[in-house]
């Protein structure tokens, strides 16, 4: 692949496509977003495959990548947020209703309510806390495929998914209270 | 009235148990080749510097412009006047003849 071969890289994003799309649309909760973070995320593969060391596993340095990509549209979700309510009139509103926001589609309809108020929380936790908390408790991978990602040790990621845990706990207090 | 009760952490992680897992369809990697292709072609083209910093540079020119022309519009209400101006405002420019 790093020679520029073509179906080495068709093999690979085969491979890879549907797990990369699935952590980025647990992370973005947006089919779309998430559609154009995994599209983003193998086109910086294709270029920056010369700088792949071979330290840690391809895939590991895929999601990394996958990841930050993620992080980025999530940035950008909440710069256009702050200038809508600097600018209203030149930065649309993107808030969607309770309705119009996606939800996994295993997700039964009378859980419908409290998916909407977990995510939600999950979408206010700082950026390390969320990252670990969806790709070990929404996304199920395992604490080593974690650390390896995010380049922390177990007792690291332990510790954010606890912190994500007290604060999910605050959040959907304000939420049901509010 | 009953309040309603809250549902706790846990009660709502049941729900991720409940979770799909969700792919891509089988066009992404043609969509994906379309994409990489308008990037190559579009790098040519790239902005070297951010928008923002772009739109922050033009905000500072046009306060820096509009200083400016507040200072001149000041500067010009506070000069003296010229003879002419003078001789205007006491209306000693009509031509009287006796």
């Amino acid at each position: 692949m790093k020679q520029g071969d073509e179906p080495a890289f068709r093999w690979l994003v085969e491979q890879h496509r549907n797990r990369v799309y699935y952590s980025v649309l647990n992370m973005l909760q947006d089919p779309d977003e998430a559609e154009d973070a995994a599209q983003e995320t193998f086109i910086q593969v294709y270029e920056s495959i010369h700088a792949f060391k071979e330290e840690s596993m391809l895939s590991t340095w895929i999601y990394r990548i996958a990841i930050r990509k993620a992080l980025e549209k999530i940035r950008k979700k909440k710069t256009r947020k702050r200038l809508h309510a600097i600018l209203p009139w030149w930065m649309p509103d993107e808030k969607k209703s309770e309705e119009a926001r996606y939800l996994n589609p295993g997700i039964k309809a009378e859980d419908k309510e409290k998916a909407h108020a977990l995510f939600m929380a999950i979408e206010a936790l700082p950026d390390n806390q969320k990252i670990a908390f969806t790709l070990v408790k929404v996304q199920g991978m395992s604490y080593d495929e974690v650390c390896e990602i995010m380049q922390l040790g177990v007792k690291a990621v332990e510790s954010l998914i606890s912190r994500a845990k007290e604060n999910l706990k605050k959040k959907l207090n304000k939420h049901y209270n509010s | 009235m009953k309040k309603k009760s809250i549902p706790s952490l846990d009660e709502h992680m049941q729900v991720l148990s409940q979770m799909q897992e969700v792919g891509t369809d089988e066009f992404f990697y043609t969509r994906l080749k379309g994409k990489l292709q308008n990037t190559s072609s579009a790098q040519g083209w790239v902005l070297p510097v951010k928008p923002a910093w772009v739109l922050a540079t033009l905000l500072i020119l046009l306060l820096v412009n509009g200083y400016v022309l507040k200072q001149e519009q000041k500067e010009k209400e506070t000069a003296p006047y010229t003879i002419q101006e003078f001789a205007k405002s006491y209306d000693q420019t009509i031509n009287t003849t006796y």
